[in-house]
């Protein structure tokens, strides 16, 4: 049962969010972890299509390499394809049992860890733009009102993302969401350079990046953008300790 | 850029023009300093002008999609796009243009340019021409990264101070037979004909390691995002390897580019 309490500081963060000049990546990794926590789910992610239909990766309450090839995955078959294609949430899927169903994901996220899992579509009008996942260790069920809740939060990201409730067609949404796409892009490619810069992995080169992002007070896509291409602005993660 | 590089850009202007319900497409490189850059290849002698246009004016469709990182879809031109961009919408309007979509050439923090594609009728792509236009930008790009003349625009893209791309050389369609066949690239995993109107989505080309990856080369041999790219590229192509295979052993530890190798 989601508590009202923690529903009101959601949206409180979200209205924060949205007034102020925000970063994408940044906004769509506070959604997912809210999602989580509000579900006590393990973790929580949240996909894209791009242009061609494919379902990409955009932000997730844990960074994990493990979390991104499940996310990676569902590419082809799984809950977030499913719910996308349908445009109806996938909820209380006990992966065990799941097998037939989803013959890749299922033993895959059996084997991350993980025994049941839900994902809501992200609607803005008659389309599906994406998909909010959320995995989680034990097969406890998430009531009806749990879902409707998560819905809600699902739709508020999407207005999040598209900035702009009453977009009328499509072209502005191609347009963010391409956007939105490449912002990704560009934390990859940083994680890579910082990984490398301090032989670390690229989960906690992420971490490295987004505390000196928080700390500093900058945006994370600004930050990922500097690392790659022009380092010096950042020199106290770019050089190597 | 090589003429190699220009005549497969010009190809896939074309290819752009009979695979979507557009009449011209041109593609320009950018360097994002005060708008420097001009017309790489183009579909027509008018499109070209059409290119050169924006960099003159300083304003323009392209212009705008490499500086904001996203498309620029203006499917009427004559209403929205004349205030729009108020040197260059008259402008175009009088060529007879309707409608444009721009598409900035990049990966990530790679920009390059952007691929321009006009309509002489208003009304916006539809969702199949849409994605048949990113895969066309997606390509223009890849074109570009896998240029022998790349270090250029490599240095550029470092903000290290240097000054843009000498040998920058104009293609005036004028001077080259327009129907002109697109040719295999060699270099590029796959070797896929750059002008083939059925594109087929190299997803393999786009998952997340192969970005991690490209950072990581970068680091390794001190060379911008393009030249990474463009080396994990060479290497699967030398080694008959898919690219995504290549990219998870940089990503694992298993493989670092050196400087000796392709």
């Amino acid at each position: 049962m989601i508590a009202v309490e923690h529903l009101a500081e959601v949206f409180v963060e979200f209205a924060d969010t949205l007034v102020d000049d925000f970063d994408i990546i940044e906004f769509l990794e506070m959604v997912t972890s809210h999602s989580a926590k509000m579900t006590h789910a393990a973790s929580a992610g949240l996909l894209l299509a791009d242009a061609h239909g494919q379902l990409k990766f955009m932000a997730a309450s844990q960074e994990s390499v493990r979390l991104l090839e499940l996310f990676q995955l569902q590419n082809d078959e799984g809950p977030c394809l499913d719910c996308f294609s349908t445009g109806a949430p996938v909820v209380n899927s006990d992966l065990e049992r799941a097998t037939e169903r989803w013959p890749l994901f299922a033993p895959q996220a059996v084997r991350a860890g993980f025994a049941s899992v839900h994902a809501f579509p992200l609607r803005h009008r008659k389309d599906v733009i994406g998909a909010l996942n959320l995995f989680s260790i034990d097969t406890g069920q998430l009531e009806p009102a749990d879902v409707r809740i998560i819905q809600a939060l699902a739709d508020v990201a999407t207005i999040g993302l598209l900035q702009e409730r009453s977009i009328r067609d499509r072209r502005i949404m191609t347009e963010q969401l391409q956007g939105a796409l490449n912002s990704r892009i560009t934390i990859e490619q940083a994680k890579g350079v910082l990984a490398r810069t301090h032989r670390i992995g690229v989960d906690a080169a992420f971490d490295l990046m987004r505390s000196y992002a928080r700390r500093s007070h900058l945006r994370l896509s600004e930050v990922a953008e500097a690392v790659v291409t022009d380092p010096s602005l950042h020199p106290e993660i770019t050089t190597p300790r | 850029m090589t003429e190699a590089t220009g005549d497969l850009l010009q190809g896939l202007c074309i290819a752009v023009t009979s695979s979507l319900p557009a009449a011209d497409a041109a593609v320009s490189l950018m360097t994002g300093r005060d708008g420097g850059g001009g017309p790489a290849a183009a579909s027509s002698r008018g499109a070209w002008r059409l290119e050169e246009l924006q960099f003159g004016l300083g304003e323009g469709p392209g212009l705008e999609a490499f500086s904001s990182r996203q498309p620029v879809l203006e499917p009427d031109l004559g209403n929205d796009g004349m205030s729009r961009w108020p040197g260059y919408g008259p402008a175009a309007h009088e060529h007879g243009i309707r409608a444009v979509f721009a598409f900035p050439l990049q990966a990530g923090a790679a920009r390059l340019g952007a691929l321009d594609i006009f309509r002489t009728e208003p009304g916006p792509l539809s969702p199949s021409a849409l994605s048949r236009a990113v895969t066309f930008a997606e390509q223009a790009m890849d074109l570009l990264v896998d240029d022998p003349d790349r270090d250029a625009r490599d240095r550029d893209e470092s903000h290290s101070g240097r000054p843009a791309p000498r040998g920058h050389q104009h293609r005036d369609p004028a001077r080259r037979d327009l129907a002109h066949r697109g040719r295999p690239h060699r270099g590029r995993a796959g070797g896929r004909e750059a002008t083939d109107p059925d594109i087929v989505h190299d997803v393999l080309s786009h998952r997340f390691e192969v970005y991690q990856a490209q950072g990581m080369v970068m680091v390794d041999l001190g060379v911008g995002l393009t030249e990474a790219m463009a080396r994990l590229r060479g290497h699967a192509f030398a080694e008959g390897r898919q690219l995504l295979d290549v990219a998870r052993d940089v990503v694992a530890g298993r493989l670092v580019l050196d400087r000796d190798s392709i």
